[in-house]
């Protein structure tokens, strides 16, 4: 089961609805002004909405973001705390003007640690597998652990019941397992993307091709073939059409 | 006296009119009075564009009487400033058009359309697209649209789809060559440009064989430097996406591209001899100047869009031809190694971007007008008076403009390092400050340029490398709010924007950490 949200009072839309559209400079003078009068059950959402806003609201800084800090601490044990601990880890690793990775990577564990079945755990995991599994650079040397810590990652999917999360994280292993130049692994998450359905426009037909590609590069004409025939069906226009055409051609000769 | 006396109160009454005329005007515009008025603001001020959107408004205001709809064309020149000036001031009209914007200029004053463009135009009755959601009627289904790549929601409806040909003066074309056959490549336009300059010598005429402009000349060098890198980009696809992968100054600053490839060579040398057949200091012309020398007869060819048919044929005294655009052969000795084929052209890139205010007064009537305008009628009619390319699915070009149909047997284009015209970054910089060296006349120039350019590259790629990671780290931090807000709500809209919204961020955050990468190699360098 996955647990998503708890829900916020009706009269508080407003807004959140202006902090989902990037509108965090309205949604943060929202908050505080609904702040100065909220009844005790409901400042910890208001709590939350106004750390989230000053995260982004201009002019952003250190001092804003040791105000969310502070904020978010104090609902960590509350029924808010799953959102307060994903936006704890976000500060470190890339609101800060001097990145933690380290740090924000504890962070992300002990969300995990204390609410593993909520939604914002399940992204933890796919946040965890980029710091941990991103290239590090092109003329260092393989990293022995990799290997170990890719096996740690993609065990880590099977406990993922979140559609989304799943998602990201294959997409993220497929890229990891494609750096490391093993093309079958690869080709496998995307498929396993592919087949989860939760990607649409533009980047649903570049899985498409990736598949294809990848499955041509591995010897595979008869799955490459698929992936190109559903690719075709879907953007006929795109400017790779014929290339891709030629390919299919070629994978089914 | 009295006369005196009858003078002023004429002028008073005259003012006292001019006054009210003015203030009613203002009201009036403003849906104060005199029913709703939709304004429209764009910079399209190419011949036909005007005209045919002024039909479409003045067909709409007769079928629903109380609506006005009054088109602002702004020169393009000015256009950004003023309207970031009207954004400033909250007095958008109800549509701009827009060539880009960031995430935060469309959240904050302008109104995403999802809700709208899930639900069925009601203006394409009778056709296959009735019944279906509005999006489906757009070539791109609105995947290019404003937003869609960033914030998942489309914040902008567009109505053409362009390409770009060889404008051909045709009478002059003939008594050159004696025929009206196209040159079938590169090799063929430079035969037929040394023909044009010798027929001219010996007529003793002045004539230009390509009229060039920064723009124009934009429009087509960028295309043949990127058949040059069509084979290359395929090879750098690190991605097997078959397209070019990465920024190509990226590329260079990890070791996988250098200045001083085979490709990048040809790539610069066939835009210096392409350029040698245009005007002297073309890249101080602007796109006007390069029309008007084109239409008094003084050039043979012109490069640019389907946007500019209606302005040169309603200028030409001359019939104009148009040819499609003659990029090298593979089979060509010196240009050809590069080449994998024709260029394919997106056919699903639909333009026009008119964006919604979110200030708008009358939206329901503004998306109205916008349901009119993309419905097969609307655009049939569009395309009629203005030859601009459709960008409705179902409709076709008009007889015309049949030559911009999109080439779509062809392969993906190469890349470039940066464009001629509207490039921004340091290579942008760096390649337009040594240009002059490229299109100098000596022998030697392309070689001067080369070096320039490679002397002065990798420190550039470096700076833009710098402000790449810079933003890509803010747009990765300015979703984080946006997720958990859109969590929170928890509607079934807000999971639909949350599902593609992370997606989005996962992406950007893992290419944030491949950048982060790359620049720690070029640090280590140092």
């Amino acid at each position: 089961m996955v647990l998503t949200y708890a829900a916020i009072a009706a009269a508080e839309q407003r807004p959140w609805n202006d902090l989902g559209r990037l509108l965090a400079e309205d949604a943060r003078g929202a908050f505080t002004a609904a702040l100065a009068s909220a009844t005790p059950e409901r400042r910890g959402d208001l709590q939350l909405g106004l750390a989230a806003s000053l995260l982004t609201a201009p002019p952003t800084s250190e001092g804003r973001l040791d105000q969310a800090e502070g904020l978010l601490r104090g609902l960590v044990d509350g029924p808010r705390g799953a959102e307060a601990l994903w936006l704890l880890a976000r500060i470190p690793q890339v609101h800060r003007a001097r990145p933690d990775a380290g740090e924000a990577a504890v962070r992300y564990r002990r969300l995990i640690d204390a609410h593993p079945a909520h939604v914002l755990a399940a992204q933890a995991q796919v946040k965890l597998a980029i710091l941990e599994l991103g290239p590090r650079s092109r003329t260092s040397a393989p990293d022995a652990g990799r290997d170990a810590l890719l096996a740690t990652h993609e065990a880590a999917l099977a406990s993922i019941a979140d559609p989304i999360a799943r998602r990201d994280l294959q997409l993220v292993l497929a890229e990891a397992r494609l750096h490391a130049g093993a093309l079958a692994e690869a080709l496998a998450h995307l498929e396993a993307v592919i087949a989860g359905g939760q990607v649409s426009g533009p980047p649903a037909g570049d899985l498409l091709v990736r598949a294809g590609e990848l499955a041509r590069r591995l010897g595979e004409p008869a799955r490459a073939a698929g992936h190109y025939r559903a690719f075709l069906a879907a953007w006929p226009r795109d400017q790779r059409a014929h290339l891709v055409r030629q390919r299919l051609a070629e994978a089914t000769r | 006296m009295r006369w005196g006396a009858v003078a002023a109160m004429l002028l008073i009454t005259a003012m006292a009119a001019a006054t009210v005329r003015v203030v009613w005007l203002q009201l009036r515009d403003r849906g104060v009075v005199g029913g709703i008025t939709i304004r429209v603001c764009h910079w399209q001020l190419e011949g036909g564009f005007r005209e045919a959107f002024d039909r479409i408004a003045r067909i709409y205001e007769e079928r629903h009487p109380g609506v006005r709809i009054v088109q602002m064309p702004v020169p393009g020149r000015v256009y950004g400033t003023w309207t970031k000036t009207r954004q400033v001031g909250g007095d958008l009209p109800d549509l701009v058009q827009l060539g880009g914007a960031t995430d935060e200029v469309l959240a904050s004053h302008f109104a995403p359309l999802t809700t709208w463009v899930e639900q069925p135009n009601p203006y394409q009755a009778g056709t296959p697209l009735a019944g279906r959601p509005w999006r489906e009627s757009f070539l791109d289904g609105l995947a290019g649209a404003s937003g869609m790549a960033t914030l998942q929601e489309p914040y902008a409806i567009g109505y053409s789809a362009h390409t770009t040909r060889l404008y051909v003066n045709r009478d002059l074309y003939r008594r050159i060559t004696g025929g009206d056959t196209p040159p079938a490549d590169l090799a063929g336009l430079f035969a037929v440009c040394a023909q044009a300059e010798s027929w001219a010598r010996r007529e003793g005429v002045h004539l230009t064989p390509i009229a060039g402009s920064r723009f124009t000349a934009n429009v087509l060098l960028e295309q043949l430097f990127r058949s040059q890198t069509q084979r290359l980009g395929l090879e750098l696809d690190e991605l097997h996406a078959l397209r070019p992968a990465g920024r190509p100054a990226d590329l260079l600053l990890g070791g996988r591209l250098a200045v001083d490839a085979p490709e990048v060579r040809a790539g610069f040398a066939a835009m210096r001899e392409t350029a040698r057949f245009m005007q002297t200091g073309f890249m101080g012309y602007d796109r006007d100047e390069a029309i008007f020398h084109f239409v008094t007869g003084r050039a043979l060819f012109i490069a640019t869009g389907s946007w500019d048919y209606g302005s040169i044929v309603s200028q030409a005294s001359f019939p104009v031809a148009i040819f499609p655009t003659p990029l090298p052969a593979s089979s060509d000795p010196r240009f050809g190694a590069g080449v994998l084929g024709a260029t394919a052209e997106s056919a699903d890139r639909v333009a026009g971007g008119l964006h919604l205010s979110a200030r708008s007064r009358h939206p329901e009537v503004a998306i109205d007008f916008l349901r009119f305008l993309t419905s097969q009628e609307g655009n049939r009619i569009f395309v009629a008076e203005s030859r601009w390319m459709p960008g409705i699915v179902g409709v076709e070009p008009h007889p015309d403009t049949a030559a911009f149909r999109p080439v779509q047997e062809g392969f993906p284009a190469g890349f470039a390092f940066a464009p001629l015209m509207w490039g921004s970054g340091e290579v942008y910089r760096v390649q337009s400050q040594h240009l002059h060296l490229l299109f100098g006349g000596a022998a030697d120039r392309l070689d001067a340029f080369l070096a320039a350019f490679a002397a002065d590259l990798p420190a550039a790629a470096a700076r833009d490398l710098a402000k790449d990671v810079s933003a890509k780290r803010a747009a990765v931090r300015k979703l984080d709010p946006a997720l958990v807000a859109l969590g929170v709500l928890g509607d079934a809209g807000a999971q639909r924007r949350a599902a593609g919204l992370w997606q989005t961020q996962n992406q950007r955050e893992w290419e944030l950490v491949r950048s982060e990468a790359l620049q720690a190699v070029v640090e280590a360098r140092r």
